[in-house]
């Protein structure tokens, strides 16, 4: 008998679930608002911007149709566009190939019982929170080239000359790529860390008895399982530079000195903004918009090869 | 995302104190190079930090005099300079205007498509959905800030606030659903069938009792949103034209000028555009940790 309910009860709800006017209008109406803003925000100004690309436009007179002719412009006579690509691509790959190693070490060193290490994880983690633009203004005065700024000061007491940090081209890209890694590593800590954390203990005990040898278990056993966080963690540094690092730039040297920190995101601003390009500025965010894909890809694509599961 | 939960960090926590005789005890020069390491980094980590609290309480020609040491006396003119600017303050109501009005925006509107996405929409159709939002995340808002703006004009939205509301809205949403997708999966569909039974609707369902449910992964999302958005700059910087619409962070820049030989008071300025981020960090510091890697590794 209370079979015999329970079935009934379980059809009813399978009728109700299945009920399709109120199901899906209901599920249509409740991701309209996000997704209505997401289309008209985000979506609309990747394809607009797509479509600005293809025209010749200073912003103010009526646009005309130039083809592929913004693009053929970067690539062919313009040697400035080429440095804006190569300087992209040194960002990104330095940061990926010390924030991704650092962040590793340092959550190894963390992960523990001691009741000191979650302070030394807050430290840490502090760069994260202070406010990019307080930040980019804190590390312009700690670079001034005077031989009173705080860098000079430190690099005079190991013995090392005056260097003219954002106000030369060698070390300017440098510079700010410090300041990348010093806001960035934080975060990334934390991924590893918890990442860590999630490995079984059997797991790390088993391989112990294996083998009597930390670096061991740790190249063969830890590390394949941190393969997903680390590829996630690769991503979002890829991603996080291209919009950090702008800005950055934007507020510490405005690309400057002679295109040395101009990447792709400041040389679409300044094509907009000085140029009054918007054509070509277009072109410039269409193009840095395909590097992202293709390196965040290349990074799925590597993280997701030959994944361990236990 | 129940409260015990939420406390994903603890290493080891599953070792028992049987278990540990067994383990040989870490050498000690094991030991002495974790924290070796972990002192020079919480160093360089702090030092800058440390820098500027040092820095916005000397005066000017102190700091000239000395500009990485400690200062001679603890004195708070430079903070009482900074909060009698008034431009410095209508930069905070402006961002503050923003802010606060995106944040609401963002939170409510994921959790209505992450929970319409967990439960109404079918796997498939699910799933696709949250990839075209998850692409604003291998593609960031940032890099289409000139579009954006383009579109803005096409658009006709000339205020400034209201662009910067719109776009705010937008930049943390593909986080937020999939946070509150993941979370509302783990919700038991049965609570959901057993209110339509009695009559509920799926709008009923979701108000009554999915949002009650999720006041916690919805406070995290308000609190990463509010500090992403209250630091956030170049948005700020191509979408606004009126210097009367300025946020906090785009002010300071232009601080830079007002204060350009004087480092002390523009620190201050800086720490103080820190406190509401600092605190928020301070208050929910284990739980945002927490949130940020795990919905990166998970789902």
């Amino acid at each position: 008998m209370t079979n015999v309910t329970a079935h009934a009860r379980a059809a009813t709800v399978r009728g109700l679930l299945r009920r399709p006017r109120t199901g899906s209008v209901a599920k249509v109406l409740m991701i309209t608002p996000a997704m209505a803003l997401f289309l008209t925000f985000y979506v609309a100004a990747v394809v607009f911007g797509i479509v600005l690309s293809l025209y010749s436009w200073n912003g103010l007179e009526p646009r005309h149709y130039v083809g592929l002719a913004n693009y053929r412009q970067l690539f062919s006579d313009d040697p400035i566009f080429l440095t804006n690509v190569k300087i992209t691509l040194l960002v990104v790959v330095a940061c990926v190939a010390t924030v991704l190693p650092l962040a590793l070490l340092l959550a190894v060193c963390l992960a523990g019982r001691s009741r000191i290490l979650p302070v030394f994880r807050s430290i840490l983690f502090l760069p994260v929170i202070v406010p990019l633009a307080a930040t980019a203004l804190l590390w312009s005065e700690f670079f001034s080239p005077t031989a009173d700024g705080v860098a000079n000061r430190l690099l005079h007491v190991f013995g090392i000359g005056r260097v003219a940090w954002l106000g030369d081209t060698t070390a300017a890209p440098w510079a700010l790529i410090m300041v990348s890694i010093w806001t960035l590593v934080g975060i990334h800590v934390v991924i590893q860390l918890s990442a860590l954390s999630a490995i079984p203990t059997e797991l790390k005990e088993a391989a112990r008895l294996e083998t009597p040898s930390t670096s061991r278990v740790f190249l063969h056993v830890i590390l394949p399982l941190l393969r997903d966080s680390l590829t996630v963690s690769a991503a979002l540094i890829v991603t996080g530079t291209f919009v950090f690092f702008t800005a950055l730039a934007f507020i510490m040297t405005l690309g400057g000195p002679d295109h040395a920190t101009e990447v792709l995101g400041l040389r679409a601003y300044l094509d907009g903004f000085d140029a009054l390009n918007f054509g070509r500025a277009s072109a410039v965010t269409v193009i840095t918009m395909l590097i992202t894909i293709v390196l965040v890809g290349f990074t799925l694509f590597v993280g997701s090869r030959r994944r361990v599961e236990y | 995302m129940a409260d015990g939960e939420a406390v994903t960090y603890a290493p080891g926590r599953a070792e028992t104190r049987m278990e540990r005789p067994h383990r040989a005890a870490p050498p000690f020069v094991r030991e002495l190079a974790r924290y070796a390491i972990l002192i020079v980094a919480s160093a360089i980590a702090l030092y800058p930090v440390l820098w500027l609290v040092a820095a916005a309480m000397k005066t000017q020609p102190e700091y000239i005099q000395n500009p990485t040491g400690l200062p001679h006396s603890i004195n708070f003119t430079n903070f009482q300079t900074v909060l009698g600017n008034h431009v410095l303050l209508r930069y905070v109501l402006n961002s503050a205007i923003v802010v606060g009005c995106a944040v609401p925006i963002v939170t409510v509107t994921s959790a209505m498509a992450g929970y319409s996405l967990a439960r109404l929409w079918g796997k498939a159709g699910g799933t696709a959905i949250l990839f075209l939002f998850l692409f604003s995340e291998f593609v960031p808002i940032g890099i289409v800030a000139i579009p954006l703006l383009l579109t803005m004009q096409q658009l006709g939205i000339e205020s400034g606030k209201v662009r910067l509301i719109c776009v705010y809205s937008v930049l943390m949403m593909g986080f937020a659903v999939l946070v509150f997708r993941a979370f509302f999966r783990s919700v038991p569909e049965e609570l959901r069938e057993a209110a339509r039974l009695d009559g509920c609707s799926e709008f009923g369902v979701f108000w009554r009792i999915m949002v009650p449910l999720a006041r916690s992964p919805m406070t995290l999302i308000a609190v990463i949103s509010f500090i992403a958005l209250w630091n956030e700059l170049f948005l700020a910087v191509v979408l606004l034209n009126d210097a009367t619409d300025r946020t906090l962070p785009l002010g300071l820049t232009e601080l830079r000028g007002t204060y350009s030989t004087d480092w002390p008071t523009l620190a201050a300025a800086l720490l103080l555009s820190a406190v509401p981020t600092l605190v928020l960090y301070a208050v929910f510091q284990n739980k945002i940790t927490s949130q940020l890697s795990r919905s990166t590794t998970r789902d």
